[in-house]
């Protein structure tokens, strides 16, 4: 239960970074997600059911700020991530803070392969 | 044992899998259904599940929206405080001039409206000068006078200006008559820039007789109104007794004025 609502407290955090901060930082036309981090973090720590969960959670409230046409097309991405991630940690039990990296980093990617897909296909 | 071990695993991942599946299935639904359908799944998403995220992120917007609204309205209320005082001097300019304009008809020579663009520095003023001068048919003598009174005559020329010599200076002398009793006067100024008046000791003048020009000086036509008795010493044993004026027209709040377009009858040649 106290994990539980450590991760929504984070979770609350994060969101509000997203929304506040986010928008403020840009290096290079990249801004950080603080979202796909905690969605990362929380699957490698607590296993892909956590971070599908997670992952979920976080694309809901990325979908809401969206077009409202897109709606779910975010919450897809980043749930297939966080059970992705969560599954890549427990059959490789413990991971290092590089691979950790890598992992966060190809995270990024197929959040973003599967959400252009997701538009694309919700467009068309 | 191990066999349960594999059982308590499986069912974990189907656990896993089973809430992974409803998840993924409920994205799709929401992907895939009306627009109607996703504007009533965003509502309520907004009004229960991220109300609290949502109304912690609208009041930090707030605080930061009103900062850039507190500057702004500062910006507009300054603009607008702008508006207001020019409304105020149009409006003060429009009454002025609806004034001149009925004054304009009451005289039997052209006048000309001039704008004041200077006076005589030093504690008193004694002369100002006009934006109108010989290009304008502007020329030495000509009186000078508001809508509320006198205020003097035209003592220098130029080609684009003019001097106007007030009746404030010391060196002017104005001839004048009482409104009332017709009894005649000399105005003038003293060192000290107060306005006096000269008349026999015998003549009907009370303080708040209005006093007019009488059109014997040769400049100034009859009737321009210039001042008011506010003080008359009685000496029974001089020949002249003098009182205090308070022109009607004060010279520091001058701005324009008009200029009558009448020759002088007659010029008192001082110089050599």
């Amino acid at each position: 239960m106290i994990k539980f609502l450590a991760y929504a407290f984070l979770f609350f955090v994060a969101a509000i970074l997203q929304s506040v901060v986010v928008p403020h930082i840009e290096i290079m036309d990249a801004q950080p997600s603080f979202l796909l981090i905690l969605t990362v973090i929380t699957a490698l720590r607590q296993g892909s059911l956590a971070g599908c969960v997670m992952g979920f959670m976080s694309g809901l409230f990325c979908d809401v700020y969206a077009p409202v046409e897109w709606l779910g097309a975010f919450s897809f991405s980043y749930c297939i991530v966080g059970f992705a991630v969560g599954q890549i940690e427990e059959s490789f039990i413990n991971l290092d803070l590089f691979p950790k990296i890598i992992v966060l980093i190809l995270a990024d990617f197929l959040k973003d392969i599967i959400y252009c897909f997701s538009i694309g296909k919700t467009t068309a | 044992m191990k066999i349960f071990r594999y059982i308590a695993r499986i069912c974990r991942w189907a656990r896993g899998s089973a809430v992974f599946a409803a998840l993924i299935c409920f994205s799709l639904y929401m992907q895939f259904t009306q627009v109607k359908n996703k504007q009533n799944v965003a509502d309520f998403l907004f009004s229960s599940v991220f109300y609290l995220p949502q109304s912690a992120v609208s009041f930090v917007f707030r605080i930061g929206d009103l900062s850039k609204e507190n500057t702004l309205l500062k910006k507009e209320n300054a603009k607008l405080k702008l508006e207001v005082d020019l409304t105020k001097e149009y409006a003060i300019e429009n009454e002025r001039l609806k004034r001149l304009l009925f004054f304009e008809n009451q005289w039997d020579y052209p006048i000309f409206l001039t704008q004041i663009i200077g006076h005589n520095p030093g504690p008193y003023m004694t002369t100002v000068v006009v934006n109108s001068g010989t290009s304008d048919s502007i020329f030495y003598g000509m009186p000078v006078f508001t809508t509320n009174g006198l205020v003097g005559k035209v003592s220098k020329v130029f080609p684009s200006h003019s001097m106007v010599q007030l009746l404030s200076d010391p060196n002017s002398r104005t001839s004048v008559i009482s409104q009332r009793s017709r009894v005649l006067g000399m105005m003038f100024a003293r060192e000290n820039g107060e306005m006096q008046v000269q008349i026999s000791s015998y003549a009907d003048l009370v303080p708040g007789d209005t006093l007019v020009t009488s059109g014997l000086g040769g400049i100034y036509p009859k009737g321009i109104p210039v001042g008011v008795v506010t003080k008359l010493e009685k000496n029974n044993i001089e020949v002249l007794n003098s009182g205090n004026i308070e022109l009607l027209q004060h010279i520091e709040s001058l701005e324009e004025a008009f200029i009558i377009r009448k020759p002088a009858d007659w010029i008192v040649w001082t110089g050599n």
